[in-house]
């Protein structure tokens, strides 16, 4: 396996699992559009792109896993607040439970440390 | 308008020609959407000079991207939703058609099974070779069936035993033609449907 095909897999497996970061950020509160770029932002490697959260979450909006609502601003423009609908949550829950289980694996044998454990 | 405005309007224009491939509500929702963004972020900040703006243009990236981004989900989105709709048209359109090739021309005798074969010929979902056996496999369907057990019924004489004295040999020939004719149009139409249903997903 090249390099290349390496980063190349990276990118398409950080596009798969957004998504789902996306929904995690949402799990427990409503949040709006910027705090939620914010979010995926502070963590290294996540997002390289801001704008492009934007069409993530309509097209997540269109899929029905999160419903939105306006909300006035003490400070500057209506806030568009996004939530997680019930089939949110149940993507949500499927993905962490497939996921734990895939990066525990992978963890136990490319992870740092002692691989027997 | 402030310089600062004309970098936020370019890159607006930018991204609005770049989305231009999207439906008009979807592309006016992420206009709005990356309009407020900048709005919001900027209010964040301590002001909005040129220095400010760059960054948080340069931190959404490049309007390319976001259209990008926004068009990929149109291409991964478009092909289940239009198979959607083809698999109810299975339920209707293509049904009727099958069940008019099987009983068309008894509940409008000949010209039932003549819309039928219209019907056929015009879908888009069968195959010339599956509308050919549609159409041969057998003409008027169970019409010959229930034409044959009309006319017995009524020209023949049963007695109560059972024994028919009309002409026997012909009979029998006419009933097993019309029977292999029944199986042949019910084998044809389960047959259709499932190629339709094939077809559809």
């Amino acid at each position: 396996m090249e390099q290349g095909d390496a980063l190349n897999l990276l990118t398409q497996m950080r596009r798969g699992a957004l998504p789902y970061c996306v929904l995690a950020l949402l799990r427990d509160e409503q949040r709006y559009g910027v705090e939620i770029v914010r979010l995926l932002g502070e963590v290294d490697g996540m997002v390289t792109s801001e704008g492009t959260i934007y069409p993530l979450l309509s097209r997540l909006r269109r899929q029905g896993l999160v419903e939105t609502t306006w909300r006035e601003s003490t400070a500057g423009p209506p806030r568009r607040y996004y939530q997680l609908t019930a089939a949110g949550h149940q993507a949500l829950d499927a993905f962490a439970g497939e996921w734990e289980r895939f990066s525990g694996a992978v963890e136990h044998f490319i992870g740092e440390g002692d691989p027997k454990r | 308008m402030t310089a600062t405005d004309q970098l936020i309007e370019d890159y607006l224009g930018r991204l609005e020609s770049a989305a231009s491939t999207l439906p008009s509500a979807q592309r006016a929702e992420l206009l709005t959407e990356i309009r407020t963004h900048i709005e919001i972020t900027l209010s964040h900040e301590e002001g909005r000079g040129e220095a400010a703006v760059r960054t948080v243009l340069d931190r959404l990236g490049t309007p390319e991207d976001i259209a990008r981004e926004a068009g990929t989900d149109l291409t991964v989105e478009s092909p289940p939703q239009a198979t959607a709709t083809g698999r109810r048209r299975v339920g209707a359109f293509d049904l009727v058609t099958v069940i008019l090739l099987l009983v068309g021309g008894i509940v409008l005798p000949g010209l039932g099974w003549v819309i039928a074969v219209v019907l056929l010929w015009a879908s888009a979902r069968w195959t010339t070779r599956d509308k050919l056996i549609g159409t041969l496999v057998f003409p008027g369907g169970l019409t010959a069936l229930v034409g044959f057990l009309l006319f017995s019924g009524g020209s023949s004489q049963c007695s109560p035993s059972g024994s028919c004295t009309s002409s026997g040999s012909s009979v029998g020939v006419a009933l097993t033609l019309g029977l292999v004719a029944a199986a042949g149009s019910i084998a044809s139409a389960v047959y259709l449907l499932h190629r339709a249903q094939h077809a559809a997903a």
